[in-house]
């Protein structure tokens, strides 16, 4: 890719397509690579428009017997035991920590490498779980997927078995991080639900 | 934003003697303009994907050099140096290698960053740890 500095740039239309409707803008583009430029106003119109899709996508990924025996241990300790809302709580929490920078980054690299996420992340998956998510927190879903390159599924799997490590885990910090990070802001989104 | 907030920023925005990271964090906050790639091509990543990673950027070394151009929305009143760095974000199985660079603006009365460039330089995956934390007892 070249760095093309936009030295020109003119009107243009500005498109996009998300979960098959299209947003449209008169904005800006650079004649020479065709870019286009995104300023704070633009971007606003795009999330308004995004919140007022009224969509309600599902994420959906497989997981083992054991992690799955693990979640519905945890729903009973939740304000509600209903499992679609708990777990799009856990993808809201995880990607509101993942933006936290290095700090919940190590706690994610330890649990990763934490052999109880592997035994849960390894056995065989046949249990299926699902949760329908709003338009935005698909795309806040997928804007992480894309900068971490992986798929949306990939994404919610990942979020939903670390965070269940953190919650079983015997490791003080880890248990520590659950304790005061994760488990207050789970049931400060399912109070609000 | 209120307006305490929005001084605040600008406060850190508008001090050299801060880390550029820092103030670029800043001016994130209070006006950015990003440059999009409308057909994706990869390694190209979006204003989304740069909102998001931007509170996670480190305080990494940061070469600065001449603007080429004083063209582009605000060629003429930017500053006349564009900041270029790499920063990588792991998220437990890959280690992502990003490209910035940019310019603030205004010159002489700061108040944003315009994003030229942001896009993915390297992925690896990322080697488990060698710590092993005790399992679970059931």
């Amino acid at each position: 890719m070249s760095d093309c500095e936009h030295p020109n740039i003119v009107p243009g239309n500005i498109r996009r397509e998300f979960l098959g409707r299209r947003f449209e803008a008169e904005g800006e583009v650079c004649a020479d690579c065709g870019f286009e430029l995104w300023d704070n106003s633009l971007e606003e119109k795009y999330r308004v428009w995004i919140n007022k899709l009224g969509l309600r996508p599902k994420v959906q990924f497989k997981v083992s017997a054991e992690a799955d025996q693990c979640f519905r241990k945890i729903c009973e300790e939740l304000p509600t035991s209903l499992h679609s809302p708990v777990l799009r709580a856990m993808i809201l929490v995880y990607l509101d920590l993942i933006g936290g920078g290095e700090k919940f980054g190590n706690i994610v690299n330890d649990a990763f490498d934490s052999e109880y996420f592997q035994r849960l992340e390894e056995g065989p998956k046949d249990k299926a779980l699902s949760t329908e998510v709003s338009a935005a927190l698909l795309h806040d879903l997928t804007t992480w997927g894309n900068l971490f390159d992986m798929k949306t599924n990939e994404l919610a799997s990942d979020a939903f078995h670390i965070i269940i490590s953190l919650c079983i885990s015997e490791d003080d910090k880890l248990k520590e991080f659950w304790e005061s990070e994760i488990k207050p802001r789970l049931d400060n989104f399912l109070k609000a639900a | 934003m209120s307006p305490e907030d929005e001084l605040r920023l600008l406060t850190v925005l508008r001090d050299k003697e801060r880390h550029c990271i820092e103030r670029l964090k800043a001016a994130g906050s209070l006006e950015l303009v990003f440059w999009d790639d409308p057909n994706k091509n990869p390694p190209n990543l979006s204003r989304a994907e740069f909102e998001r990673a931007l509170p996670t950027i480190p305080q990494v070394q940061v070469k600065w050099s001449q603007r080429d151009s004083d063209k582009g929305k605000y060629g003429k009143t930017g500053e006349d140096q564009v900041f270029m760095f790499e920063f990588e974000v792991t998220s437990g199985r890959l280690v992502s290698t990003f490209y910035v660079k940019g310019f603030f603006f205004n010159k002489d009365d700061l108040k944003g960053v315009e994003i030229q460039s942001f896009r993915r330089e390297r992925v690896a995956p990322r080697g488990r740890g060698k710590k092993k934390l005790k399992l679970v007892k059931s």
